[in-house]
């Protein structure tokens, strides 16, 4: 691979990225095309509102020109790419990207030795597009997990394959409260979080009769730091649990107030979960129908206490649940939040421990 | 009035509009500042476009109609705001020379610019004609973005096509396109890791993403430029518009990013010369970044942040001469039914320290600049608070008051808090 340097300055919004080069790098990948095809392609690739734009513009007219000119009229109102190769050799952007993962524990997950070295001589003259110096997560948690243990990778590798051939492992694994749990398992996903460094495995635990799962509970959450053993299972699998069943949510209703920039900062935070907002211009405060995941329940009320009186968790009973309702939201599968009884009786802790005295 | 275009021509607009229908979701044009319906109708036609499925509307009770982005990111295999950066930039007389030109050179020759000029002609009409001095423009561009290569040992120079594409590195090595699944989704510049997926035909189904704040990939154009004023010990020039709305151009020398994967925001730390101080600029507010001069002193400046470093909880730094703040917290714990407690305070003590001090109290000290930084992460733990000492009483007093005020909000409802729960 040639040296790539940084200073030749390329851009970062290219449209050599974009999805209208992605499309027709795919309409053009094909002999002979179809205008119903040349529709579909831009449907799966490109956005809503491309169908109006490419295929009139690539498309010839009746005298054989289109704005692109990139097609030409065959037989059969049928149409012909007039190159007969697209390649997509890698922007200087992605190599630089790529070598800065290099640095990342993680990508030996991933990896092997071989892989990694193969890897590292093929970006040798590439320089990063940032080193570990640049970047410093401030609130990570410390205790994330070790993705340099060997047994860690191995359990890792192992998972990962296991997902991809969606084949039933065996795991012995340590819970929250100490015990060893050693049963079947098929696993479905991996989940990461930024938050607490951590990868954790989406499994469903599988009940076996005959050599075969015959049933599975519904989804759990493992962490990967916990697991002590993992091996691929003698039994098989032949039907697969809706991973969706991994996403009990719950619901919440709060009042933020604008005091000590309340909104803002709660906006901001819990932008990754969904919800649904009522500015209320006469007190200045915003209501909010906040949707968590159900297992979260704990991390919730921990965060929504940190806001102090900036935030209060409103008794469903006083909230007109239309204000925040839009179609496409179903909470009818939802369960309401314990929250308020929670916050108000750490509230009633802490006040009672305020009159003892400071 | 010009004919509306699907692609996103200046970013930085759509950027507002996307981060206010995300963020906050109760918004309204005239809200954010926008003086032309028009605008705010082409803008908003545009997010609905590229992020379909996403983006929703509710008539408030004074009948105007908000708009709101609604993704749960814990849900989502792709974070739907690279479509943004996969929207911008399209220009409708590249798309010809583009395919043309790596078609040409697909044969895996070098070629000179009057070569490739005599073969486009044969893709051409016989009315349509593209001059050398284009095409070079072009080329000359792809060997910056690293499409192409140039030969420069020949006259005229060659020019042929750079290797390998992202399918065949992840045909090569194994492993590495489930590797690019799971950076793809991960600050910082993520999209650069989905746009190879996207070249190879593959996309992540093996990763899921709690605590992900996909709004962050907004910000990685200015990101971008402010790694390369790190890379470079370059100084910089930032637009950047304050917690109050002025807009200020500040000259400063870029040196560290601190990222939070709690509260949503990132910011760019920075020596500012004009007050001598170490200083932070969140990169939302960033509105631009001009790459100024190459700065001699960069190291110093990092040094002082590394010392500094050690004193900051969140992102404030010494005022000029200032020294830190002693700070401590007394915690009560039952340790039998609440060990987790103690857990959270040992990952989450950052620059302080945890101390047992028998019979489930524990104390929490830190020294920093700012203890205000630290009064979010404390109130986690009310409930549990047994003193607080700080050198700034109206800190404590703050503390006090809010939990009064929560008290009133909450307190009447609950009686039932059992004695044993209490040191």
């Amino acid at each position: 691979m040639k040296k790539s340097k940084k200073n030749t300055s390329p851009s970062f919004f290219s449209e050599i990225y974009g999805a209208y080069f992605r499309t027709v790098r795919k309409i053009l990948g094909s002999d002979t095309l179809t205008r119903k095809q040349i529709n579909k392609i831009t449907e799966e690739n490109a956005f809503r509102d491309s169908i109006l734009y490419i295929p009139s513009s690539i498309i010839p007219n009746s005298e054989g020109k289109s704005e692109w000119g990139l097609l030409k009229s065959g037989a059969d109102g049928e149409y012909k790419s007039l190159v007969k190769s697209t390649p997509t050799p890698m922007t200087v952007l992605q190599k630089r990207w790529l070598k800065s993962k290099l640095s990342d524990s993680r990508i030996k997950l991933f990896l092997d030795d071989e892989g990694f070295d193969k890897l590292t001589h093929l970006l040798e003259d590439v320089e990063p597009l940032y080193s570990d110096d640049t970047f410093f997560c401030f609130d990570k948690f410390s205790d994330g997990d070790c993705y340099e243990s060997e047994s860690y990778r191995s359990s890792f590798r192992l998972l990962l394959s296991a997902i991809k051939a969606k084949s039933l492992v065996h795991i012995d694994y340590t819970s929250a409260k100490g015990n060893v749990i050693s049963a079947e398992y098929l696993p479905l996903r991996f989940e990461y979080s930024d938050k607490n460094d951590r990868l954790r495995l989406i499994c469903s635990r599988a009940y076996i009769s005959d050599n075969k799962a015959y049933s599975f509970d519904s989804c759990i959450r493992m962490n990967l730091s916990r697991i002590k053993s993992v091996s691929l299972s003698s039994f098989s699998c032949t039907s697969e649990p809706d991973i969706s069943l991994s996403d009990k949510r719950s619901y919440v209703y709060l009042e933020v107030t604008h005091d000590r920039n309340g909104i803002e900062r709660f906006m901001v935070e819990f932008a990754p979960f969904e919800k649904r907002t009522v500015y209320n211009a006469e007190t200045d405060s915003c209501s909010v129908m906040l949707i968590y995941p159900t297992d979260d329940e704990s991390e919730i009320l921990i965060r929504l206490l940190s806001f102090g009186g900036v935030i209060r968790v409103l008794n469903p009973k006083d909230v007109n649940p239309s204000d925040f309702l839009t179609e496409e939201l179903d909470i009818s599968s939802m369960t309401t939040s314990r929250i308020a009884d929670d916050i108000a009786k750490r509230v009633k802790a802490q006040q009672m421990l305020l009159s003892k005295r400071f | 009035m010009g004919e509306y275009r699907e692609v996103v021509a200046h970013f930085s607009k759509m950027r507002d509009y996307l981060r206010e229908f995300f963020i906050y979701g109760f918004r309204t044009g005239s809200d954010i500042g926008v003086k032309s319906g028009r605008t705010s109708s082409d803008e908003k036609h545009r997010i609905e476009s590229f992020l379909d499925g996403y983006v929703g509307a509710k008539v408030g009770s004074d009948k105007r109609k908000r708009v709101f982005i609604s993704v749960d990111s814990a849900q989502v295999y792709e974070n739907p705001f690279y479509n943004a950066f996969y929207n911008c930039g399209f220009n409708n007389r590249d798309i010809k020379l583009h395919f043309f030109i790596l078609d040409i050179l697909s044969a895996k020759e070098h070629l000179s610019v009057p070569q490739i000029s005599e073969r486009l002609c044969s893709y051409l009409d016989d009315d349509d004609y593209i001059d050398s001095q284009t095409v070079k423009i072009k080329l000359d561009e792809y060997v910056r973005e690293g499409l192409l290569e140039r030969d420069t040992s020949k006259t005229p120079y060659l020019y042929y096509l750079s290797s390998p594409s992202a399918r065949e590195l992840f045909d090569e090595i194994d492993g590495l396109a489930d590797s690019v699944k799971l950076f793809s989704s991960l600050a910082p510049f993520g999209e650069l890791g989905d746009s190879m997926l996207k070249d190879a035909d593959q996309k992540n189904d093996i990763f899921r993403f709690k605590h992900s704040y996909l709004v962050y990939a907004l910000e990685d154009e200015i990101l971008f430029s402010l790694t390369e004023c790190i890379n470079e010990d370059c100084s910089a020039v930032l637009s950047y518009t304050d917690r109050n709305g002025k807009e200020s151009l500040i000259d400063c020398v870029p040196l560290k990013i601190y990222t939070s994967s709690q509260t949503g925001r990132r910011y760019l730390i920075a020596y500012y010369p004009s007050l001598d101080k170490l200083s932070a600029y969140r990169l939302d507010r960033i509105k631009s970044v001009t790459i100024a001069d190459p700065c001699k002193s960069c190291n110093a400046y990092r040094e002082r942040l590394a010392h500094e470093g050690k004193s900051v909880f969140g992102v404030t730094f010494a005022s000029s001469g200032q020294k830190p703040i002693h700070f401590a917290m007394t915690l009560y714990i039952d340790e039998q039914k609440e060990p987790y407690v103690v857990t959270r305070l040992e990952r989450e003590k950052r620059c302080g320290t945890v101390t047992p001090e028998g019979n489930g109290i524990y104390k929490y000290e830190a020294q920093v600049y700012d203890p205000k930084e630290l009064m979010q992460w404390v109130k986690s733990f009310i409930g549990r608070i047994v003193k607080i000492e700080c050198d700034n009483p109206q800190l404590i007093q703050d503390f006090e008051n809010d939990i009064t005020q929560m008290f009133k909000m909450y307190g009447d409802k609950n009686e039932e808090i059992k004695k044993e729960h209490l040191p």
